[in-house]
């Protein structure tokens, strides 16, 4: 069976992958959720942002203090579409 | 029933189990018990696997227990993607597993775990031969995507919505925001309370048999502290003038804050429909989150957070496994590890990373079991096929470098008891500024010392605001409700004096706490905010 | 050579240049890769414009991006789909055979529908109040993100270079020949400057003394959780504005017009465009009604008064090239305008003439404004 360190959940990334991704230039949170896709799936990064930035803090040598989160939005957690549709958008 | 994992016999804690209720899990007939959740009564009818990753097909379980990652998705009464670990069973309900062919036990597409054990980067596959760029994209769009589209309609009934507003909204009712709505409430606000679970509490209703330390110092049980507090919100909600109501909604998740000319708009969901809620103030108090960890086949069935295992043990009243490893050694762990020994799960061994040692005291209950504690080790790898079978310690040198010994433990349950972090999405939403600190977990929003944060009218307490204990929890959520009801200008001078009394017992609670938590706080506290 | 806006149409430009040979080309931004429009965007890719000019853009830019996979070694999820035009007045449907005249002159296969042609396409689709529509199947959806990791990584190959977080501050040209470009970290000495700074190309170009008629304006957008196969080809809504299409992950993307919407540039969200987004997919697709929105964003457009983008050289100046105002459809024609441009510059002159997009035509009055802008 794959022995595997899976990071994020939800895109099924392992720490390998971030690993290589890093050293390929992604060295910013922002680039490397975009190139990889972490935070991006149902969870939007719950599960594992403490983790990747402590990769990524630990492959590129940086303090863990200088980092800032990702972008939040809405919604915090799925929202059906049907649940939108009413009076209030005209 | 046969081959029940429920507990029926918790010294402690009473389940309630009147009403069997019957519904279909992939074709099979499930019994649980009005209340359960669906993922609460599949985990007692012996299921582990709940769901299949995306990409690697890799079996996944219950793990958040919370709603929050995605390791419990089904299809529930044809919508997919529907998170089963929140959802209460109904009589009739359909639910059916996704992505996986032909079951979610045995499935095959997990051969694309086999084909690349070093990983996938998406970016350099498929591009040549170029001719067969549109036979790719129709490939993958069928193995993309997670739950298949809902049935079809012709046509529908959006649900209507509700519309409030409110002079104060408090998000999470655990001790910090319940402390927080009274508080409020009693200067004369009127309070809107909402908590995503059926009952309030959080988390003195996930360990209701732990002995917790209030404010007076004096000690109490998760469920004695919590019926006081609920008969505090109770008698809040009161009649008397100059007293504000609380109005509670259950089973409602604040899940979007849009800024709105000072006000803030606040979207609600509930399991029915959406409110929209105009209001002055807010205080975020949703608590915390469990700390991830990474160690090989991380993602197997069985492992879960501390969190998830007290939701089924402690509310659902489901043994979450029969022989558990307890990852984390430190003050929340032993309590765990107390839990799941009340329920009736064997403990093989606590591990932790650190050279810490735990004092005789807390380790006497473990010690009569024989129940050995291993500082200075980690969790290499776990092994199982569809569950942890087997976990595989690793001993570590001062340095934190692996000395070569291993050790394999036999369990089917780990638990992640190595801390939490501040659950601040929603503080980040509305723009407040954050800091990165260690010392709390995670990310903490910045606030004065009464917890105001750099957001006009956004206020934080407990878990939110890197105050993880229950004490001190509470406390912060006092502050934080008489600060709001003062800048609300309501009540007059007696919500600032009663938040100066509070602020005093805040600072000898502070002045008591260890050192690296003490640093943690003080990082968060600036002097002013707006 | 220094490019100002490291977004898929400067990297384009940078790309193109390197492929000519011009290697000594530093392409700046003000933040990291994929942080301004390149990296918010839908990822629609179309031909269906109603301008001669966009028309030919776009044309020529689908024919690369179905080759971009081989070209630039990285996968960018193009997928051939289509757009489905629906038009629910007369007055639309006439736009849209008018559009589908001016795009069969010129060579792009699209074709009028009628309703029921149109559910053909999209099962799911409600056609009660649909009266025509219009489709072309070379048109299609990309991942944006990997073109542009694609386009970086081929410019850094090719030995041009590319620094982000680096904020241009100041443009020395005295007497119209630019000299060097200030960043807040250094100096570069260089004889052309390409204005490729989307929203905030005004801004630069005002460090000449250049005025832009530019106005950024916000467009959010929004997806859902990834599901099986749906959706294939992108909706457009002539109505409503809005675009909805299915990435290659399985999620529902899309945005719909806020007319109120003031210029300027802001990134948060809004709810009434959450509202707005959710009635105008569940009227006309009610089967997505039960599907979870997972996260809502936004981006700007550049719009310019005609919609069309302001390309080439600024008279009085030597050299700084324009190649901005793309007014929401910048991604899907920056192949065509980063050959473009790098012709301009290595042979003094483009394939196509780019007087129609000149700065000089507001001055002159004469422009005629593209209908067909969407989201």
């Amino acid at each position: 069976m794959p022995s595997r360190r899976i990071v994020c959940r939800c895109e099924d990334i392992t720490e390998e992958e971030i690993v290589k991704a890093i050293k390929r230039g992604y060295k910013d949170l922002e680039t490397l959720k975009r190139y990889l896709g972490v935070f991006t799936g149902p969870c939007q990064g719950k599960t594992c942002q403490s983790l990747v930035i402590k990769i990524l803090a630990r492959e590129t040598g940086r303090n863990i203090e200088d980092f800032l989160p990702t972008t939040e939005r809405p919604p915090l957690k799925p929202v059906p579409l049907e649940f939108l549709v009413g009076a209030g958008d005209r | 029933m046969v081959g029940d994992t429920r507990i029926w016999n918790h010294p402690t804690i009473k389940f309630e189990r009147k009403k069997k209720v019957r519904f279909t899990f992939d074709g099979k007939e499930i019994v649980g018990y009005e209340g359960e959740t669906v993922a609460a009564a599949l985990y007692a009818s012996g299921r582990r696997v709940f769901s299949r990753s995306i990409r690697y097909h890799r079996p996944r379980g219950y793990y958040c227990g919370v709603g929050r990652c995605a390791s419990c998705m089904m299809r529930v009464d044809g919508v997919p993607n529907t998170r089963i670990c929140t959802l209460p069973i109904r009589e009739g309900m359909v639910v059916e597993s996704q992505n996986r062919f032909p079951s979610l036990d045995l499935d095959l597409l997990r051969i694309v775990d086999y084909l690349f054990p070093h990983g996938i980067d998406y970016h350099k596959m498929f591009i040549r031969p170029r001719f067969l760029r549109e036979t790719y994209n129709r490939f993958i769009r069928r193995f993309a995507g997670i739950g298949k589209p809902p049935e079809p309609v012709k046509s529908f009934e959006p649900p209507e919505q509700g519309r409030r507003s409110a002079q104060l909204t408090v998000v999470g009712g655990g001790p910090a925001g319940l402390c927080a709505a009274v508080e409020a409430a009693n200067s004369g606000v009127d309070v809107l309370l909402v908590d995503e679970n059926p009952k309030l509490g959080g988390r003195l209703r996930r360990e209701p048999q732990r002995i917790f330390q209030t404010n007076e110092k004096e000690e109490k049980t998760g469920s004695e502290l919590l019926k006081e507090l609920l008969n505090q919100v109770e008698k809040a909600g009161g009649k008397e003038e100059g007293k504000g109501k609380i109005l509670v909604m259950l089973n409602t998740t604040a899940t979007g804050i849009y800024q709105n000319h000072g006000n803030k708009t606040l979207v609600l969901t509930t399991p029915e429909n959406l409110v929209q809620v105009e209001t002055k103030t807010i205080v975020v108090a949703t608590g915390s989150h469990d700390q991830p960890e990474l160690f090989e086949n991380n993602d197997l069935p069985g492992v879960m957070t501390s969190t998830a295992a007290q939701m089924l043990m402690n509310v659902y009243g489901v043994k979450p496994g029969e022989r558990a490893v307890v990852l984390g050694i430190n003050k929340d762990s032993l309590e765990l590890g107390k839990q799941l020994l009340d329920a009736g799960v064997e403990i093989a061994c606590f591990v932790d990373q650190s050279q810490k040692r735990v004092s005789e005291t807390e380790k006497k209950v473990f010690d009569e079991k024989n129940i050995p504690f291993y500082s200075s080790h980690k969790i290499k790898k776990v092994l199982g096929h569809n569950q942890v079978k087997k976990a595989v310690l690793a001993h570590l040198n001062e340095d934190g470098s692996e000395s070569g010994e291993e050790e394999k433990i036999a369990c089917d349950l780990v638990c992640l008891a190595l801390g939490r972090r501040p659950s601040c999405e929603l503080t980040l939403q509305t723009g407040c500024k954050h800091r990165m600190v260690p010392e709390l977990g995670g990310f903490t929003p910045l606030r004065d010392k009464k917890f105001r944060t750099t957001v006009k009218g956004v206020y934080v307490a407990g878990g939110t605001a890197g105050i993880m204990d229950t004490a001190g929890a509470m406390l912060s959520g006092r502050v934080a409700g008489l600060s709001a009801a003062t800048d609300l200008g309501i009540g007059g001078e007696k919500p600032l004096a009663k938040c100066e009394q509070f602020l005093k017992q805040f600072q000898d609670y502070y002045d008591n706490l260890d050192e690296e938590t003490k640093v943690g706080i003080a990082k968060t506290t600036v002097e002013e905010v707006c | 050579m220094v490019v100002v806006g490291a977004g898929v149409v400067g990297l384009s430009i940078a790309y193109h240049l390197c492929k000519r040979g011009l290697t000594n080309v530093v392409v700046l931004d003000k933040t990291h890769l994929n942080g301004g429009a390149s990296g918010r965007c839908g990822g629609g890719i179309r031909a269906q414009w109603g301008t001669k000019e966009n028309i030919l853009l776009a044309k020529e830019s689908i024919r690369f991006f179905e080759r971009i996979n081989t070209e630039l070694g990285c996968n960018t999820f193009f997928r051939q789909g289509g757009y489905l035009f629906l038009a629910f007045t007369k007055e639309q449907a006439e736009q849209l055979e008018k559009n589908v005249r001016l795009q069969n002159s010129l060579g792009v296969k699209s074709r009028m529908l009628s309703p029921e042609e149109a559910k053909e396409i999209v099962p799911a689709l409600s056609v009660e109040r649909v009266l025509a529509a219009s489709f072309h199947d070379k048109d299609g959806v990309i991942f944006p993100w990997p073109v542009v990791w694609g386009f970086a990584e081929r410019v850094k190959e090719m030995g041009g270079e590319i620094c982000e977080h680096t904020r241009v501050v100041g443009i020395d040209a005295p007497g119209g020949r630019v000299k060097r470009v200030k960043t807040d970290r250094g100096e570069i000495e260089t004889r052309v400057v390409v204005n490729v700074a989307g929203p905030w190309s005004a801004e630069i170009a005002k460090m000449v003394g250049v005025e832009l008629p530019i106005t950024p304006v916000r467009h959010e957008i929004m997806v859902t959780e990834p599901i099986k196969p749906f959706l294939d080809p992108m909706l457009v809504s002539l109505e409503t504005g809005l675009y909805l299409s299915q990435t290659m992950r399985g999620e529902l993307i899309g945005g719909v017009s806020i007319p109120d919407e003031r210029p300027g540039i802001q990134y948060g969200s809004t709810l009434l465009f959450l509202r707005r987004m959710a009635r105008v997919v569940t009227e006309l697709l009610p089967q997505a009604a039960k599907l979870r929105v997972l996260r809502q964003w936004a981006g700007h457009y550049d719009m310019t008064p005609d919609a069309k983008p302001i390309l080439g050289d600024v008279d009085g100046f030597e050299r700084f090239i324009q190649a901005n105002g793309f007014s929401g459809h910048g991604f899907m024609i920056s192949p065509a305008v980063g050959r473009l441009i790098s012709e301009l510059i290595v042979d003094g002159k483009p394939s196509m003439s780019l007087e129609p997009f000149s700065l000089e035509r507001f001055l002159v009055g004469k422009v005629e404004r593209e209908k067909v802008v969407i989201g």
